[in-house]
C-alpha cells in the first residue's frame, strides 16, 4: 500500500513537472528542455516501480532523457521547445493511461503537438500534413476498437474482452502510427520523420512508435488470443523488415534512411508480437516476450543515438553532407550501428538472435501448414538483417568514417552507445528464466529449454562474448609484437585523387540488381521508387475514375434514381435489423 | 574442469589456428597443376604470413583507430568462433556454450561488419567500390547462412551444432531429402563466403574484387592478420560442411582421439579440396550481378529444405 501510494504521488509528480516544461518554454527553451529531462528521470524511477509495462517506461524515459539533453546543449528556438515538451506529454499521458478516453487523448496531443513541429522547423506542411492525416488514420480506427471494446463491457476502463474484434481494429490503428505496411505504406513515416530537428525525430522514431507497440501490446493482454492475428502480424512485419531495410539501403536522405530503418525495427518488434499471439505454448510465449522486449530496448535506444548523430551533420543528402568526425562520434555510431545490424555483443545482436529463435522453434511447434509462416518470416527476417548491414554501414561510413578529424564533440552518442554491450548484458534480467521458462547465457549450459530433441533448442551468452572477445584480441595483439606504423596518402591506383565513391553510388549495384522491385530508371543518375506508394497511388487513380463514372451515370441529379437509392438502402437496414 | 577437456580445447583450437593456411595452400598448389602451371608451395601461405608480420603497417591519412585496431578484433572473433563449433573435435570443448549455430552466424556478421568498416576508415575509392560490392550480396548471404543453419536446425530439432553433428551420423537422416539440399545450399554459399566463386579475381586487378579489395589498403601486421582470418574463416565454414553436412562421421573422442583428429579432418579436407578444385576449372567466370542468381539459388535449396521438413512434421 505505501508503494502503491508512493507511486502514484511519482506518477502525478511527473506529469506536473512535464506541464511544467511545456509552461517554462514560452519563457526559455533551456528551462524548459532541462525540466522534460528531469520529468523523463523520474518517469524512468516510475517505470522501475511498475509491473508488467515497466521496459516500456523505463525504455521511453531514457529516450526522452537523452533526446531532452541533446535539446537543452544544441536547441534555443522557444517554439520547438513547446511542440517537443508536447510532445513527451502526449507520449506519457498513453502510456500512464487507466482508460480508453485518457489513451487517445494522450494519443491525439501526441499527434498534434508533433504535427506543429514538422511543420513549423521547415515552414513546408506537407510534411507535417502527411503526419497529421496518417494520424488520423490511425486515430479512427483507434475509436472503433474502443467503441467496440466500450459496447462489451460497458466502460472506457481497461477491462479484459471476450470479443477479438476490438484487438484487430486497434492493432491496425497501431500499426498505421508505427509506419508499418500495408498503410503506410514505406513512404509517410520517412517523410515525417526525415523533417524534423534530430531530437524530435529520435523521439517520433523511438518512442512514439513505442507507444504504437504498447498499445497492441496492451490490448493483446485484455484480449483472448487469436492465432489468425497473430500469423498476419507476423507476415506483415516480417516484410515490413525486409522492405524497410531495402529502402533504408537505398535512400540517400539521411533521415530518411533511419525512418526506412525504423519501420524495419518496428515490422520485427511487430513480428515478436505476432510470435506471442501465435504460440500457445507457455515456454515459446515467455521467449517470444522475452524476444519483444529486447527488441523494444535495443530498437528504441539505438535509434536515439543515431537521430543524435544527425544533429552533428550539414545537409541532408548522404552523398553531399559535410561533417567533421571525433572519437566520441565515431566509436558511438559503430556500437549504435552494431546492435542496429543485429550483431553479438550487443543488445541489438540478442534481439535478432531471440527473434530468430523464436519464429524457428514457432515453425516446429505450430503443426500445418500454419507452421511454414514463422518459417518465411524467418527468412525475410535474414534478408532485411542483411540489407539493415549495408544501410548501416553506408550511415557510419558517410557520417564519420570518411571525413577529417575534427574537435571532440559527440559525447552524449558515445555513452548511448556504450549502453549497446551494456544492455546486451542487462538483457539476463529480461530473460525467460524470471518468467519461469527458460535460461540466456549462464557461463555454463546456455542451451534454451525447449518441448524439442531432449529438452534444449540452442543459447548464447553475451556474457561470455563480451569477456572472451577482448581477452582474445589482447592476447592477438600481445603476441603479434610490436607494430611500425607509417602514414601514407590511400593508393588508389596512384591516381592520388580523394575519395569521390558516394554514398549514393555505394548503393547503386542494388538499384540495379533490384531494378524490377525498386523500379529503377536508368538515366543520368539511378534512381528508385516507392513501388507501394506507387500502388496505392494507382488504386486512388482508379477508384476517382470508377466514382466519376459511376456518379455521372447513375447520381445525376435523376429523381428515380435518389428513388430506387432510398428503397434500396430502406430494404438493406431492414435486413440487418431482422438478422 | 578436467585436463582432457583443456587438452581437446587446446589440440582443436591450435589445429584451426596452424592448419587453415595449409589448405589454401593445398588448393592454390592443384589449381595450378590442373591449369598446367608449376603452382607455389603448399606452404606459401605460410611464407606470406611470416613476411606480412615482418613488415610496416602503412596507415592511410584519413583512417585512425578502427583501421589499426579492427584486424586485432577480427582474427579474435574467428579465433572464438573455432572454440564453439565442431571443427576438429566431436565433442563440446571449453566455451563451447558461447554461442549456437545462429549465433554463431552473427558472430561471423560481426567480423564482416568490421572489415568493412575498418576498410572505410581509408576513404579510398577502389576499397570503397569493394565494400559496395561486398554489401550488395551480403543480404542474400547472410539469409542463406542463417536459413542452412535453421534447416539443420529443423530437422534435427535443436540448434546445438553438437547435437545436430550425432544426429545426422544415421544414415536414415543423412540421406533425408532436406538435409541433402541444405548441403548443397551451404557448399554454394561456402564457395561465395570465402571468395572461390569463378567471378572473384585475387591480386590486383580491381574489376573482380570482392572480399579482396577490402585489405587493399593494408599491409604489414594488419594484413597479416586479415589474411589469416580468412584462412581461419575458411576453415571453420568449410569444416562445419564437412562434419555436420557431408562427412559427419569419423571424428574419435579422448585427448588421443583429438590428436587423431587433426588427421581425419585433413582427409575430409581433401575430398573438398578436390570437389572445390573440379568446380573452379570448369566454371567459366561469372559477370558480377550473376553473384546475386547464384546465392538465390542457394537461399532457396535452404528454403526447400525448411519447407520440405516443416511439411514433414505435419
Amino acid at each position: 500500500m505505501y508503494l502503491q501510494i508512493d507511486k502514484f504521488y511519482l506518477e502525478i509528480v511527473t506529469l506536473l513537472t512535464m506541464i511544467t516544461a511545456l509552461a517554462l518554454s514560452l519563457w526559455s527553451a533551456r528551462a524548459s528542455h532541462v525540466v522534460a529531462a528531469i520529468s523523463s528521470s523520474l518517469f524512468i524511477l516510475y517505470g522501475l516501480y511498475s509491473g508488467e509495462f515497466r521496459v516500456f517506461y523505463v525504455v521511453s524515459g531514457l529516450v526522452w532523457l537523452f533526446s531532452s539533453t541533446f535539446s537543452a546543449l544544441h536547441d534555443r528556438e522557444r517554439w520547438y521547445s513547446l511542440t517537443f515538451s508536447g510532445t513527451l506529454l502526449g507520449i506519457m499521458i498513453t502510456l500512464l493511461s487507466q482508460n480508453y478516453l485518457e489513451f487517445l487523448t494522450g494519443w491525439e496531443l501526441m499527434t498534434l503537438f508533433a504535427y506543429a513541429s514538422i511543420g513549423v522547423y521547415r515552414r513546408e506542411w506537407r510534411p507535417g500534413y502527411t503526419f497529421l492525416a496518417f494520424g488520423e488514420v490511425s486515430t479512427v480506427l483507434l475509436i472503433a476498437g474502443f467503441i467496440l471494446a466500450y459496447q462489451e463491457t460497458g466502460t472506457f476502463l481497461f477491462h479484459t474482452l471476450t470479443d477479438t474484434l476490438p484487438l484487430w481494429f486497434t492493432t491496425f490503428g497501431f500499426t498505421v502510427k508505427m509506419g508499418i505496411f500495408p498503410f503506410l505504406v514505406v513512404e509517410w513515416l520517412p517523410i515525417a520523420h526525415g523533417n524534423a530537428k534530430p531530437s524530435l525525430s529520435s523521439v517520433l522514431s523511438a518512442s512514439m512508435t513505442l507507444a504504437g507497440v504498447y498499445g497492441i501490446y496492451k490490448m493483446m493482454s485484455l484480449c483472448p488470443q487469436t492465432q489468425a492475428l497473430g500469423g498476419v502480424l507476423i507476415l506483415i512485419g516480417a516484410f515490413s523488415v525486409l522492405f524497410g531495410a531495402l529502402y533504408s539501403y537505398v535512400s540517400d536522405h539521411m533521415k530518411g534512411m533511419l525512418a526506412f530503418s525504423t519501420i524495419e525495427n518496428n515490422g520485427a518488434i511487430l513480428t515478436a508480437l505476432g510470435s506471442l499471439e501465435l504460440s500457445a505454448d507457455p515456454v515459446l510465449k515467455a521467449f517470444a516476450q522475452f524476444s519483444l522486449m529486447v527488441y523494444v530496448v535495443a530498437h528504441s535506444l539505438a535509434k536515439t543515438g543515431l537521430f543524435l548523430v544527425t544533429g552533428y551533420v550539414h545537409g541532408e543528402s548522404m552523398s553531399t553532407l559535410s561533417t567533421e568526425r571525433s572519437f566520441s562520434l565515431e566509436i558511438g555510431t559503430t556500437l549504435l550501428t552494431a546492435s542496429m545490424s543485429g550483431l553479438l555483443p550487443t543488445v541489438g545482436g540478442v534481439a535478432v538472435w531471440s527473434l530468430l529463435e523464436t519464429l524457428f522453434m514457432e515453425s516446429i511447434s505450430v503443426r500445418g501448414i500454419l507452421g511454414l509462416i514463422p518459417l518465411l518470416a524467418g527468412v525475410m527476417v535474414g534478408m532485411g538483417e542483411g540489407f539493415a548491414t549495408g544501410a548501416m554501414a553506408r550511415f557510419t561510413s558517410f557520417t564519420s568514417l570518411v571525413r577529417p578529424r575534427g574537435g571532440e564533440r559527440g559525447r552524449l552518442v558515445l555513452l548511448i552507445g556504450v549502453l549497446m554491450p551494456v544492455l546486451a548484458l542487462l538483457s539476463y534480467l529480461l530473460s525467460p528464466e524470471m518468467a519461469g521458462a527458460a535460461s540466456l547465457g549462464m557461463f555454463s549450459n546456455s542451451l534454451i529449454p525447449s518441448g524439442y530433441s531432449g529438452g534444449s533448442f540452442g543459447g548464447i551468452s553475451p556474457l561470455y562474448v563480451l569477456i572472451i572477445l577482448p581477452i582474445l584480441s589482447l592476447i592477438t595483439y600481445l603476441a603479434s609484437g610490436r607494430r611500425r606504423v607509417r602514414t601514407v596518402d590511400p593508393w588508389d591506383n596512384g591516381s592520388g585523387r580523394r575519395l569521390t565513391y558516394t554514398s549514393f553510388g555505394m548503393a547503386n549495384n542494388i538499384r540495379l540488381m533490384l531494378r524490377f522491385v525498386l523500379r529503377t530508371r536508368k538515366g543520368a543518375v539511378e534512381t528508385s521508387a516507392d513501388v507501394f506508394w506507387r500502388a496505392i497511388l494507382q488504386l486512388v487513380r482508379g477508384y476517382v475514375r470508377f466514382s466519376r463514372a459511376f456518379s455521372r451515370a447513375y447520381m445525376n441529379s435523376s429523381i428515380s434514381w435518389y428513388m430506387i437509392y432510398m428503397i434500396l438502402a430502406f430494404i438493406v437496414v431492414i435486413l440487418v435489423v431482422f438478422l | 574442469m578436467s585436463w582432457d577437456v583443456i587438452s581437446e580445447t587446446i589440440t582443436q583450437v591450435l589445429g584451426v589456428l596452424l592448419l587453415s593456411p595449409l589448405y589454401a595452400g593445398i588448393l592454390d598448389r592443384l589449381k595450378a597443376v590442373v591449369e598446367g602451371r608449376r603452382g607455389p608451395s603448399v606452404l606459401q601461405p605460410y611464407y606470406d604470413l611470416v613476411k606480412l608480420s615482418r613488415k610496416e603497417t602503412l596507415l592511410p591519412r584519413n583512417a585512425g583507430n578502427i583501421f589499426l585496431n579492427g584486424p586485432y578484433l577480427v582474427f579474435s572473433i574467428y579465433l572464438l568462433i573455432s572454440f564453439v563449433i565442431p571443427v576438429v573435435y566431436p565433442r563440446p570443448v571449453i566455451f563451447t556454450p558461447t554461442v549456437d549455430f545462429l549465433g554463431g552466424a552473427l558472430l561471423f556478421s560481426l567480423a564482416g561488419f568490421i572489415k568493412v568498416y575498418e576498410a572505410m576508415e581509408s576513404s579510398s575509392n577502389l576499397v570503397t567500390l569493394g565494400v559496395s560490392r561486398a554489401l550488395s550480396f551480403s543480404y542474400l548471404g547472410e539469409a542463406t547462412l542463417l536459413t542452412v543453419f535453421i534447416a539443420v536446425a529443423l530437422i534435427t530439432g535443436t540448434n546445438n551444432p553438437y547435437v545436430t553433428m550425432q544426429y545426422v551420423q544415421s544414415l536414415g537422416h543423412y540421406l533425408f531429402l532436406p538435409h541433402v539440399s541444405a548441403t548443397v545450399a551451404f557448399y554454394m554459399l561456402w564457395l561465395f563466403e570465402t571468395g572461390r566463386l569463378p567471378l572473384e579475381s585475387s591480386g590486383m586487378s580491381e574489376m573482380g574484387m570482392i572480399d579482396d579489395s577490402l585489405v587493399y589498403e593494408y599491409s604489414g601486421k594488419g594484413l597479416m592478420l586479415l589474411r589469416w582470418g580468412s584462412y581461419i574463416k575458411s576453415y571453420l565454414l568449410g569444416s562445419v560442411f564437412l562434419n555436420v553436412f557431408l562427412l559427419p562421421w569419423g571424428l574419435l573422442t579422448g585427448p588421443l582421439g583429438a590428436i587423431l583428429d587433426l588427421g581425419v579432418m585433413f582427409l575430409k579436407w581433401m575430398v573438398l579440396i578436390l570437389v572445390t578444385l573440379v568446380v573452379e576449372t570448369s566454371l567459366a567466370k561469372f559477370r558480377l550481378f550473376k553473384v546475386q542468381d547464384f546465392l538465390a539459388v542457394a537461399l532457396v535449396l535452404s528454403l526447400i529444405s525448411l519447407i520440405l521438413t516443416v511439411i514433414g512434421n505435419g
